[in-house]
C-alpha cells in the first residue's frame, strides 16, 4: 500500500513542478549563479583576482545551460514533453502549407466519416446488438430443421420438459406473441405483445425502471388473460409521454382493461420491437402440447457454461422425446445460441460487404494524403536536413513527421466522426421503423463510446499509415546534397514519380473495383423492383386491420363483410377484398396440404404451400389472372361448401396430365379437411421476386382476427385513404387500422433493404472516384512541374502544344489504363462476394465493367486536362533558364 | 600526499545518503552542502555541481527534503534546503544499507 501512495505523491509532486515551470527554471538559474559567486569569492580570497576568480569558478561550476536541464530532467515528464513539442511543431508546419493541409483534410474527413458510419452500423448489429449486461451469459432454445436453419421458436410441451430436466441452464423462460389493440386518441392503434413466464426477466436480468416485474401470482391470475402488463421504455414513451406515474393506472389493451405495473428501462426490452410484456400462465395440456411451435425460449447459462455445453444438454432431451414421441418430436433439432447473435446472421453478409467498400475507400484515401505528403516532404528537405545537422537523430526526425500525419489524421477524424454521426441518422431514416425493430442494436445503433474508441484507433492506424512511408523516406535525406542551393535532385525526384504513380495506380484500381460492385447492385435493385411478382395492382389503396380479441368468431365474419360493403360503396372505389396476409408484407402463412393425387402421403411428409385467406374479388383488385375455374362467389360462403383455389405452381405439380378443377386437397388436424378445387390462379411471389415460385392454396375467409385489406380505386389511392379509413373507422372504432399505404408503396418498401445498400456502395464509389481523381490530378501536375525543362527543351526544338498537350495527356492515360486493368481484375475477382446480393445480373456483368471502364477512362483524361494544358503553355525560354 | 580522488569517484550511490546526512545538522544552500561534504571528508569527497543540483531536484520530488528560500549571511537571496521526516527515515534506511555492504566488503578483504 505504501509504495503506491508513495507513487502516487510522486506523481502529484512531478505535475505540479511542471505547471511551474518557468518560476522553477528561473529558480534554478538564481540558485546556480549564487553557487557560482561563492566560488568565486571563495577563489578572491584564496588569491585570485577578481575577473580571474570569476573565469575559474565558472569553469569549476560547468555549464550551467545544461545543469539546468539536468536538474529539470528529473521531474520532467520526458517523453510527454518530446511529444508534445512534436505536436505543436507539426501544427505549425501543417499551417504553414494550407493547401496541401486542407486537400488531406477534406480527403480523411470523408473518408473516415463513411468509415464512422459504417463502424456504428457494425457495432449495432453484429458486435453489440443486445445492450442487456449479461447478453452473453443468456441464450435463446429453438427447434430447427434441416430446412429451416433459422427458425427461432420452441414448443411449450418442450420447453418444459426442458427447464424440468437438470442441465447447464440455471433457469429457462417461456414467451408467446400477444398482439393487442391500443386505444388511441383519434383510432385504436396496434401494439407488439408478449406473454411471458415469471422468470422471463429475471433470466434477462432486467429489473423495471418503475414497478415491479411479474411473479407467480400474476400468472397465476392471469389464466385466461393477462391482468397486469410492464410496459417497454418506447411504449411508455409514446402512449404516456413518458409520465412517471403511469404505475397502478389502467390501460385498456384488445378492449380490456389491465392494470400497469412496471416499466422497462431504454433498451432493456427483449426482443427489441416488443411494447408491452404480459405474464403467462403455463396451464396443463400447454404443458404436454409438443406439437406446437409458437414460443419463445430463453435460458441463463450456470457461471462457466457455454451455449455449447447447452446446446449438447438439450440435444439429449432432444433424442429422448423423440424416442418417446415421435409423431411430434421426429426430425427436429434443438438448438441454444448466445443472445448476442440473434438476428445478427440477417444481415451480417451485407454488413460485410458495406464493411469491406468502406475500407477501400479509406485505402484509396490513404493513398491520397500519403502522395500528398510525400510530395510536401520533398518541399521539405532543406529543413529536415537542418535540423538533421543540428543534431536530430533519423529516428528522431521520423517521429515527429508520423506524430505531424497522426495530428492531421485525428483532426480528420474527429471531424469526420461528426460526418459519421450525421451519415446514421441518414441511415436510420432510410429504413422504415418497424422494419429496422427487427434487428436488437438498430434503434440504439450511434455513435457510442465503444464506436469512438474504435475511430480513434482507426484514425491512429491511418495516420501512421499514410505518414510512414513518406517520414522514412524523408529522414532519410541526403544532408549533403539537400543543403546545397538549389538542388532539385532529379533522380531522387524521378524515385519519388514512381512511388507515387504506383499509389495512383492502387488507387485506381479500388475506386474500379467499388465502382462495379455499386454499379452492380444498383442495377439488381432495378431488375428486382421491376421484376413481375405475379400481381399487377392497379390504384390499390392497402391497409391492415386489428380486431380485438373480443369481438366472438361469427361477429368477426360479419365484420368482414360489412367492411367490404362499406368500402365499397364510397364513390371512387371499385372493389375491396380482403386477405389474410398482402404480397410482399413479409409474413409466412403456410400450411400441409395433401393432394388426392398422392393419397397415401401423411400431413407431415405433404408438400407445404402458402395458405391465405380470402374474400371474393381478392383476385380482380390484385390483377392475378384467373386460369381456369371460378372465383369465390355467394356459394361458398356456406361453410360447409369447403371449396379452394389453387395456383398454377400447384397444378402443374400434382395434377401434370389434367385438370386440377374438381380434385380434392386435405389438411387440418390428421388431413381430415378435405376441400374440392374449384380455381386456378396465376403464381404470386409473396416473399419477392427473387422467390422461386411455390404452390399457393386459397380459402374463403373465416374468423380472422388479423387482416389485411385491398382496395381498388379508380384513381389517386393515396388521395382515398382518409376516406376509406374513417368509412372502416365507422363500423367499429376499436378496430385499429394500421400500415396505410399504396400498393406500390408497399413494394417499394419490401425492397428497402436492397435500396439502402445500393444507395451506400454508390455513395462510397462517388467519393473513391472523386479522391481517386484529385489523385491523378496531383500525380499528373507534379510530373508536369518536375518536366519543365524537359518541356521547354522540346517546344524550342519544335513541339507544338497539342503534342505538349498530347504528351501529358499520354502520362495520365497510361496510369488510368494499367489502374483500370488491375482493377478489372480485382472486381472479377470480387464479384463472387456480391453474389448473394444480386438479382438478374451476373457479378461478372460485361456491360457494367465496361462502363466502369469508361466512366474511369474519361475520369482520368479530365483530371490530367488541366496539368497538360498547363503544360503547353510553358515558356520556353523561363523553363530552360529554370534552375 | 593522498591521491586525490577525481571528482567522480564518490562511491555511486551515496550521493544521496550524504547529502540527507548533511541536512541533519542544519538547513544549507547547495554550495554550503559541496563546502561541507568537502571540509569533513577531509578533500576526499568533492562532489561534482553536475551531480548535485539533479539530486537535489530529484531527493525535493521523492519528498524527503524541501527548499524555501532565505537569506545568506552575506545579505543574497539563496536556496536552503531541510530535512523531512520522510527523508529521516530514507537516511536511516541507507545509512544501514551501506554500513551492512560496507562490513560484507570487509569480511571478504579480511585476511583468511
Amino acid at each position: 500500500m505504501k509504495p503506491i501512495l508513495d507513487s502516487i505523491a510522486v506523481l502529484i509532486r512531478r505535475s505540479t513542478f511542471r505547471s511551474r515551470r518557468a518560476e522553477l527554471d528561473a529558480e534554478l538559474r538564481e540558485e546556480m549563479q549564487f553557487h557560482v559567486d561563492m566560488l568565486a569569492r571563495a577563489n578572491e580570497s584564496g588569491g585570485m583576482s577578481a575577473d580571474a576568480a570569476r573565469v575559474a569558478a565558472r569553469r569549476q561550476f560547468g555549464n550551467p545551460t545544461t545543469l539546468c536541464e539536468f536538474s529539470r530532467e528529473q521531474w520532467s515528464f520526458g517523453w510527454l514533453d518530446a511529444l508534445w513539442q512534436d505536436v505543436r511543431y507539426g501544427v505549425r508546419s501543417l499551417i504553414r502549407t494550407p493547401s496541401v493541409t486542407i486537400t488531406a483534410l477534406i480527403t480523411l474527413i470523408l473518408a473516415i466519416g463513411a468509415t464512422a458510419t459504417v463502424v456504428a452500423l457494425l457495432d449495432a448489429t453484429q458486435l453489440h446488438p443486445v445492450a442487456l449486461p449479461d447478453a452473453d451469459r443468456i441464450v435463446t432454445i429453438s427447434q430447427t430443421t434441416a430446412t429451416c436453419t433459422d427458425c427461432n421458436n420452441f414448443s411449450s410441451g418442450n420447453y418444459v420438459s426442458v427447464r424440468d430436466a437438470r442441465t447447464v441452464l440455471q433457469d429457462v423462460a417461456f414467451a408467446q406473441d400477444w398482439g393487442v389493440t391500443v386505444p388511441g386518441p383519434s383510432a385504436a392503434t396496434v401494439a407488439e405483445g408478449m406473454t411471458v413466464t415469471p422468470n422471463y426477466s429475471s433470466v434477462l436480468g432486467v429489473t423495471p425502471m418503475l414497478g415491479r416485474s411479474f411473479t407467480a401470482r400474476d400468472a397465476d391470475a392471469s389464466v385466461n388473460r393477462p391482468t397486469v402488463v410492464v410496459l417497454s421504455h418506447r411504449f411508455w414513451l409514446r402512449q404516456f409521454d413518458g409520465d412517471p406515474t403511469v404505475i397502478g393506472r389502467s390501460i385498456a389493451l384488445n378492449d380490456v382493461p389491465r392494470t400497469i405495473i412496471g416499466v422497462l428501462r431504454k433498451n432493456d426490452g427483449f426482443p427489441p420491437d416488443v411494447d408491452v410484456f404480459g405474464p403467462l400462465h403455463l396451464a396443463a395440456d400447454a404443458a404436454n402440447d409438443h406439437k406446437s411451435t409458437d414460443g419463445f425460449v430463453v435460458g441463463r447459462l450456470r457461471p462457466g457454461a457455454t451455449a455449447a455445453d447447452a446446446t449438447r444438454d438439450i440435444s439429449a432431451i432432444e433424442r429422448r422425446l423423440a424416442r418417446e414421441s415421435p409423431a411430434t418430436n421426429a426430425g427436429w433439432r434443438f438448438v441454444a445460441t448466445p443472445l448476442t447473435q440473434y438476428r445478427t446472421a440477417d444481415v451480417r453478409q451485407a454488413v460485410l460487404l458495406v464493411v469491406g467498400a468502406v475500407a477501400g475507400v479509406l485505402l484509396i484515401a490513404c493513398a491520397n494524403v500519403a502522395n500528398l505528403l510525400l510530395v510536401r516532404a520533398t518541399a521539405r528537405e532543406r529543413e529536415i536536413a537542418v535540423r538533421a545537422a543540428l543534431g536530430a537523430g533519423r529516428a528522431q526526425i521520423a517521429r515527429q513527421l508520423v506524430i505531424e500525419g497522426v495530428v492531421l489524421s485525428l483532426t480528420g477524424g474527429l471531424l469526420g466522426i461528426v460526418l459519421g454521426a450525421f451519415g446514421v441518422t441518414l441511415l436510420k431514416r432510410s429504413v422504415p421503423a418497424d422494419l429496422a425493430s427487427y434487428l436488437p442494436g438498430w434503434a440504439a445503433m450511434g455513435v457510442n463510446v465503444r464506436v469512438l474508441l474504435m475511430m480513434l484507433g482507426v484514425s491512429i492506424a491511418v495516420g501512421v499509415g499514410f505518414s510512414a512511408f513518406p517520414a522514412f523516406r524523408a529522414a532519410r535525406t541526403d544532408l549533403t546534397g539537400a543543403l546545397k542551393q538549389g538542388a532539385r535532385g532529379s533522380t531522387v525526384g524521378r524515385g519519388l514519380a514512381r512511388v507515387r504513380t504506383a499509389l495512383v495506380i492502387g488507387e485506381l484500381a479500388l475506386a474500379v473495383v467499388l465502382l462495379s460492385a455499386a454499379g452492380l447492385l444498383v442495377q439488381s435493385f432495378t431488375q428486382l423492383t421491376a421484376a413481375d411478382t405475379g400481381v399487377h395492382p392497379e390504384h390499390v389503396l392497402t391497409m391492415q386491420l386489428h380486431l380485438p380479441a373480443t369481438l366472438d368468431a361469427d361477429a368477426a365474419v360479419a365484420y368482414h363483410e360489412a367492411v367490404v360493403h362499406r368500402v365499397e360503396s364510397i364513390p371512387g372505389i371499385r372493389r375491396a377484398a380482403l386477405i389474410d396476409k398482402l404480397p410482399l408484407s413479409n409474413s409466412n402463412n403456410s400450411n400441409n396440404f395433401i393432394p388426392d393425387s398422392r393419397p397415401t402421403l401423411t400431413l407431415m411428409q405433404a408438400p407445404s404451400a402458402r395458405d391465405e385467406f380470402i374474400t371474393a374479388g381478392y383476385f380482380s383488385v390484385m390483377g392475378i389472372p384467373l386460369v381456369r375455374g371460378r372465383d369465390f362467389n355467394e356459394l361458398d360462403r356456406d361453410t360447409a361448401a369447403h371449396t379452394v383455389i389453387i395456383n398454377r405452381e400447384f397444378a402443374s405439380r400434382y395434377w401434370p396430365n389434367g385438370d386440377a378443377i374438381g380434385h380434392t386437397i386435405r389438411t387440418g388436424y390428421e388431413g381430415h379437411d378435405q376441400y374440392t378445387i374449384v380455381g386456378i390462379v396465376g403464381n404470386v411471389r409473396y416473399a419477392g421476386a427473387d422467390e422461386p415460385p411455390r404452390p399457393e392454396v386459397y380459402r374463403r375467409m373465416n374468423r380472422r382476427w388479423d387482416t389485411d385489406i385491398a382496395v381498388q380505386t379508380s384513381g389517386g389511392p393515396a388521395a382515398m385513404a382518409h376516406r376509406v379509413v374513417a368509412a372502416i373507422g365507422s363500423i367499429n372504432p376499436s378496430v385499429a387500422i394500421t400500415r396505410v399505404m399504396t400498393m406500390d408503396a408497399m413494394m417499394a418498401r419490401h425492397y428497402a433493404f436492397n435500396r439502402v445498400i445500393a444507395n451506400g456502395l454508390a455513395i462510397f464509389a462517388g467519393i473513391a472516384l472523386i479522391i481517386a481523381a484529385a489523385g491523378i490530378y496531383g500525380v499528373v501536375s507534379y510530373s508536369v512541374g518536375q518536366r519543365t525543362q524537359e518541356i521547354g527543351l522540346r517546344m524550342a526544338l519544335g513541339a507544338g502544344y497539342g503534342r505538349i498537350m498530347g504528351l501529358i495527356l499520354a502520362d495520365g492515360a497510361r496510369v488510368a489504363v494499367i489502374g483500370v486493368v488491375l482493377g478489372l481484375i480485382g472486381a472479377w475477382f470480387a464479384g463472387s462476394a456480391l453474389a448473394f446480393l444480386l438479382y438478374g445480373v451476373a457479378p461478372r456483368d460485361p456491360a457494367t465493367f465496361a462502363g466502369v471502364a469508361l466512366i474511369l477512362g474519361a475520369v482520368a483524361i479530365a483530371a490530367s486536362y488541366f496539368p497538360a494544358r498547363r503544360a503547353g503553355r510553358v515558356d520556353p525560354v523561363t523553363a530552360l533558364r529554370y534552375e | 600526499m593522498t591521491k586525490k580522488l577525481t571528482r567522480t569517484d564518490v562511491l555511486p550511490g551515496t550521493l544521496d545518503m550524504l547529502v540527507l546526512k548533511t541536512l541533519t545538522l542544519a538547513q544549507m544552500h547547495g554550495y554550503g552542502i559541496a563546502q561541507h561534504l568537502q571540509q569533513v571528508s577531509r578533500d576526499v569527497i568533492q562532489v561534482e555541481e553536475g551531480s548535485l543540483y539533479p539530486a537535489l531536484q530529484r531527493m525535493q520530488l521523492k519528498g524527503w527534503i524541501t527548499s524555501e528560500w532565505g537569506q545568506s549571511p552575506t545579505g543574497r537571496r539563496a536556496r536552503y534546503y531541510n530535512l523531512t521526516t520522510a527523508g529521516r527515515k530514507q537516511l536511516g534506511i541507507e545509512v544501514s544499507d551501506f554500513q551492512r555492504a560496507i562490513e560484507a566488503i570487509g569480511r571478504v578483504l579480511r585476511p583468511a
